[in-house]
């Protein structure tokens, strides 16, 4: 008998290991472990067996039982192992295949530089001040030390709407407005981004453009700290490796002034086409605030100092993109547009 | 000012700097070198040569062969004009020589060979003032066989000082040279002139100087020179004026430009002959007086403007240009020198009102040092003798009704700490003003500072703390920080909801763009807006750059839409755009005061939205696609509340275009583009715009809340309905609202047909509505009963349940 359970069992085995599917399997187990299955006939010997050998038997014929049952599932799990590979093969996918695209805008180079911008000097503790595009003659030029007549309103070529009323040339102006609305309170530190429009335009300049302005205001503000400043500006926006130079120069409402230059961002100083071999790029005007026109915004120049500048966006853009025509920015080509994120 | 190294060098012993190393020390002390050129392009294989002899072309009786030597060698040269003699000096182009207009070769003239050419002024690139089509005859003791850019110091570097207002004092060599001075410690000294005059004398007899104007002429210094014989000047001297970028006209006229371009001080030269009653009256023009000036316009003068009269006629505008009638002429023999010094603010006014600018008028209105005019028209005399023959009449006669006082500033040290962060001691600050040529007291803390007339242009204590640090050098300031209170960087809340409409429109594909902020009449009419309509006011330019920028603009689209054009005519077929910026909405016209400047969105689109794709394709822009996007930016805003209604707005579709309010405030308008405006921009696709009114969408930051998730489940049901087709979806959406109550959670519209499953005249509008009750769980019963509510209130519509 305990040949005959354990030669079945060989049998079942055999069977089971060639099965194609759980069908297959499902008629094997009914076969010989179903209640009319091979074991269950061969149990049903077992009254003939010496009351001895029953035991021993039964084991035996439990542990056929269950082999076969463990046969059974492993069968069933290499089948479906194996149903699911072939389903693998069926979805394969060409991952080279090109992705769904994002279809999102392009933001303009100019918003993207004046947003780093705002940025860069709203860390350094600058709050961002906003002014008319359209602007008195006052605020434009006399309360920044311009008064009629001066000389100095030729670096300006203006565009008027009336005698007094003209497209501001720069956003200086907000500097008289803020310190009027703030005055006597201390410190100021603002920066104005906006448009700017000059009578001028050639392939360097452009009739609108965009600068940002800063302004600080404070009991003991000096040159150095625009230096400082703007240093930190240029290591943020150009890299940390960033020089940054002063040279005397003059706007009417700063004095001493100065003319920043930046170390070439394209040879990183060693002289270039774009730098004129010089090294260095001049990239903003700047200066102490005038003591007229602190006087004329109601502060009292003995007791406080500032320091202004005014940078030109798309000369930033210029260098940190390298595009090299300032007419690029007003066309808006997509093509062009495209390449910013 | 344009600054010839050489000619510099003749006022400061500076001959072991170089032009770049004598260009960075100006830079960095303010006085920026622009750049240094020279006058022409190198001209290889020109040498100086002497005529040795000439004779006719045996072939050709237009030409000359001519016999030159260089010195070492001689060459025969066939030329097509004989203005020199035997043993001039003549600019020899040999073969291989490159001039403006070509190499030369050596040639053969009709069986003569030539050897080079001899050349003109004009084929040597220089616009010099020569008898016509003549060969360039050089001084007589220009070195045989030299190059001739060596000859005519060609090769001189030229610095280009880009100089601002306020260095007036570095409009003259002479005040560059000083400055050069005061930066290396050398000195700087004037060129030669004639010994100081006393007043009056023959001259005095010769000439009456009147000043009726003082406060427009400060000083008036004349002299006067007999016996000139004007010719053209020698060609070294020609060429130093065109190296200044003045063209040379005769000899007394390039003097007195070069005296200008030596001292700063702009000069006159009058035909004395031809001023009428020997008198010079400097006084304001008449109403209704003309005087015709050197470029032979008649101008008519105003009281406004000053002139140099004679006894009966103006005869020069002060500081501008001469007169035509007192003009130097080949007939010329006294020559009455004007030096003067005038205001420079009337001198301005008048040259811009004339539209006449010139070099003395610049000089004039940045402030010409009075204290010049007696050294500048000595020097003019002394060139008067040694270059035109002539002879001055001993005297001089100088009006100065006013001399200017010495002036003095005063600084305090410490002031220069503060402002410069330059810890200087007050000895390091005297030996910089003394090396600038200022005088120098202590006085108390403070130093007194005498300033010389020159430097006109230091009026107050900051100015000379500026004169310290430019000198002293700015590469010395330290790098420092701002120290003291703390200050929140931030932005304004127009500017946080701004970025936030940017990020939204980004992310649903649209690109931006920036326009000019200008736009043209004809613009309104391809927007086909009706006369009257109020975007037509818009404030015109005065001075616009050209009719296309004419005005100041009141809408975006129009630009938006010549943008679309651009890329369209170049293979971008789905575009995208949108615009912030400000129009300008005046009050009233004519302008009387700031306009209005509303920031606006606008937007266009057309085409599909974004790259073609294998799996996924783009969708095409359409009406509801737009509308999809500003209700996502009003999300973003977190502002609610908004209506569309159906409008006729004249660049709109007439059914396909909408306004949109927020309560009673019209916020701006979209739809379809009208297919009359497409044909004024000749765009061949359908376009969908929009323009917002930004002011109050931006103006506030809107709280935003949350609301605690939902304990109880949501019941769900589809209402598909039969709806009137004249009858709005949101009137639809209100009745269900109305009669849901709270209970209604969301509808969502996700179906709509017409056609033939549906009665005519009608749409089906299939829902799906969400019901929930936060308190508890919702019960089927309930619902039916709300639903049945809501079935009745739409009936009242004329909407049945489609079944």
């Amino acid at each position: 008998m305990q040949e005959a359970l354990r030669k079945m069992e060989e049998a079942a085995r055999q069977r089971i290991v060639k099965a194609a599917d759980s069908a297959e399997l499902k008629e094997i187990k009914v076969q010989y472990l179903g209640k009319k299955g091979e074991i269950t006939r061969i149990l049903r010997g077992m009254g003939q067996l010496d009351p001895k050998e029953r035991p021993v038997v039964g084991n035996i014929a439990n542990q056929v039982k269950e082999n076969l049952v463990q046969a059974l599932r492993d069968r069933e799990e290499i089948l479906k192992d194996e149903a699911r590979q072939a389903e693998y093969t069926r979805e394969s996918l060409d991952v080279t295949l090109p992705g769904v695209p994002l279809r999102q805008g392009h933001p303009h180079p100019i918003t993207l530089v004046m947003e780093e911008v705002k940025g860069i000097f709203m860390g350094m503790g600058f709050r961002v001040e906003d002014g008319p595009e359209l602007e008195t003659d006052y605020y434009n030029f006399a309360a920044l030390n311009i008064p009629r007549d001066h000389p100095a309103r030729d670096m300006q070529d203006s565009f008027y709407l009336t005698e007094d009323l003209l497209l501001r040339t720069h956003t200086s102006p907000v500097q008289a407005r803020v310190m009027e609305k703030m005055v006597p309170e201390l410190p100021i530190r603002v920066i104005v981004p906006g448009k700017v429009y000059r009578r001028d335009d050639d392939a360097t300049h452009s009739f609108m453009f965009h600068q940002v302005e800063g302004l600080a205001v404070d009991q003991k503000i000096s040159l150095s700290d625009l230096k400082g400043t703007l240093l930190s500006f240029a290591r943020q926006m150009f890299g940390p490796g960033q020089k940054i130079r002063l040279r005397p120069s003059y706007f009417p409402f700063t004095e001493p002034s100065a003319e920043v230059d930046i170390s070439c961002v394209m040879c990183k100083g060693r002289g270039c086409r774009v730098c004129g071999s010089t090294g260095w790029l001049e990239i903003l005007g700047a200066g102490m605030v005038h003591p007229r026109v602190f006087r004329m915004s109601g502060y009292d120049p003995e007791a406080v100092t500032g320091f202004a500048f005014g940078m030109g966006v798309e000369r930033v853009a210029m260098l940190k993109y390298g595009i090299d025509d300032l007419r690029m920015f007003y066309v808006n080509d997509l093509r062009m547009l495209r390449q910013f994120r | 000012m344009r600054v010839p190294l050489n000619w510099l060098r003749e006022f400061i012993d500076a001959g072991h700097l170089s032009g770049p190393e004598i260009a960075e020390k100006l830079t960095r002390a303010g006085v920026e070198v622009e750049g240094i050129s020279r006058l022409t392009p190198p001209l290889p294989g020109v040498v100086v040569a002497e005529v040795l002899s000439f004779a006719r072309h045996p072939a050709a009786d237009k030409l000359w062969v001519v016999r030159v030597a260089t010195g070492s060698e001689e060459y025969q040269v066939v030329v097509g004009i004989q203005n020199y003699a035997v043993g001039d000096r003549v600019p020899l182009a040999l073969p291989g020589a490159k001039l403006p207009g070509g190499e030369i070769e050596r040639t053969e003239i009709r069986g003569v060979t030539s050897n080079g050419m001899l050349c003109s002024a004009e084929e040597l690139g220089l616009d010099m003032a020569v008898e016509e089509d003549g060969i360039l005859i050089l001084e007589p003791d220009a070195a045989l066989g030299e190059g001739i850019d060596q000859a005519l110091e060609l090769d001189e570097e030229i610095l280009e000082l880009g100089l601002t207002p306020n260095r007036a004092d570095c409009l003259g060599l002479m005040g560059v040279a000083v400055e050069v001075g005061v930066l290396t410690g050398l000195s700087a000294h004037p060129p030669e002139a004639v010994p100081p005059q006393k007043e009056g004398g023959e001259a005095g007899r010769r000439v009456k100087v009147t000043i009726e104007d003082p406060d427009l002429c400060s000083r008036y210094t004349a002299m006067v020179v007999d016996g000139v014989r004007i010719a053209f000047s020698p060609p070294k001297f020609q060429i130093r004026l065109l190296k200044a970028g003045i063209r040379p006209i005769n000899n007394v006229v390039d003097i007195s430009n070069y005296v200008m371009w030596e001292t700063g001080q702009p000069l006159h030269a009058f035909d004395f002959d031809r001023v009428e009653g020997r008198q010079i009256i400097v006084r304001r023009g008449r109403p209704g007086e003309k005087i015709k000036t050197l470029d032979k316009q008649v101008r008519l003068l105003n009281p406004d403007m000053l002139v140099i009269a004679d006894r009966d006629n103006p005869v020069a505008l002060a500081g501008i240009m001469g007169g035509y009638d007192s003009e130097i002429t080949g007939d010329t023999k006294t020559v009455l020198v004007e030096a003067a010094c005038f205001h420079p603010i009337n001198n301005r006014r008048t040259a811009r009102s004339l539209g006449l600018t010139s070099e003395a008028s610049t000089r004039f209105e940045k402030g010409v040092d009075p204290a010049g005019t007696d050294f500048a028209a000595r020097r003019t005399a002394y060139l008067l003798e040694k270059v035109a023959g002539g002879t001055l009449v001993p005297g001089r006669v100088d009006v100065y009704p006013g001399p200017m006082p010495p002036w003095t500033v005063s600084v305090n040290p410490q002031r220069v700490r503060d402002l410069v962060g330059l810890d200087l001691s007050p000895e390091k600050m005297t030996d910089i003003f003394t090396r600038l040529g200022f005088t120098v007291e202590e006085a108390g803390e403070r130093l007194k500072v005498t300033i010389p007339s020159r430097r006109r242009d230091i009026e107050a204590e900051v100015d000379l703390v500026e004169e310290v640090a430019r000198i002293y050098g700015y590469e010395h300031i330290e790098t420092t920080f701002p120290v003291g209170v703390i200050t929140q960087g931030d932005k304004p809340t127009e500017q946080k909801n701004l970025d936030k409409v940017r990020e939204i429109l980004l992310g649903a594909g649209l690109s931006e763009a920036i326009t000019f902020s200008f736009m043209k009449d004809a613009a309104f009419n391809a927007l086909r807006l009706p006369a009257g309509h109020p975007l037509r006011q818009a404030i015109p330019v005065k001075n616009p750059l050209s009719e296309e920028y004419g005005l100041l603009r009141t809408t975006l689209l129009g630009n938006l839409l010549n943008t679309l054009k651009y890329n369209l005519n170049r293979q971008q077929e789905g575009l995208y755009l949108f615009e912030v910026g400000k129009v300008f909405i005046p009050k009233a016209l004519p302008l009387k005061e700031q306009p209005r400047e509303i920031m606006t969105l606008g937007i266009t689109v057309t085409g599909k939205r974004g790259d073609e794709h294998w799996q996924e394709p783009p969708t095409t822009a359409g009406f509801y696609w737009l509308k999809g996007v500003l209700e996502g930016v009003f999300a973003s805003l977190n502002l609610k509340g908004f209506t569309w209604e159906p409008a006729r707005v004249p660049f709109l579709h007439p059914t396909q275009g909408a306004e949109i309010r927020r309560g009673n405030t019209l916020v701006g308008v979209m739809g379809s583009l009208h297919p009359g405006v497409l044909d004024s921009f000749q765009i061949g696709q359908k376009v969908f715009c929009a323009e917002l009114d930004l002011t109050t969408l931006i103006a506030r930051t809107e709280p935003r809340g949350f609301k605690a998730l939902p304990r109880y489940p949501a019941i769900t049901r589809d209402l598909a309905l039969i709806v009137p087709e004249a009858l709005p979806a949101a009137a639809v959406e209100e009745a269900i609202r109305k009669a849901g109550g709270d209970l209604v959670e969301n509808i969502l519209l996700f179906d709509l047909y017409t056609g033939e499953q549906v009665a005519k005249g009608h749409k089906s509008l299939a829902y799906t509505i969400t019901y929930r009750d936060y308190r508890e769980t919702l019960r089927d019963e309930r619902v039916n009963r709300v639903q049945a509510q809501i079935l009745q209130s739409l009936a009242e519509l004329g909407v049945s349940l489609r079944s």
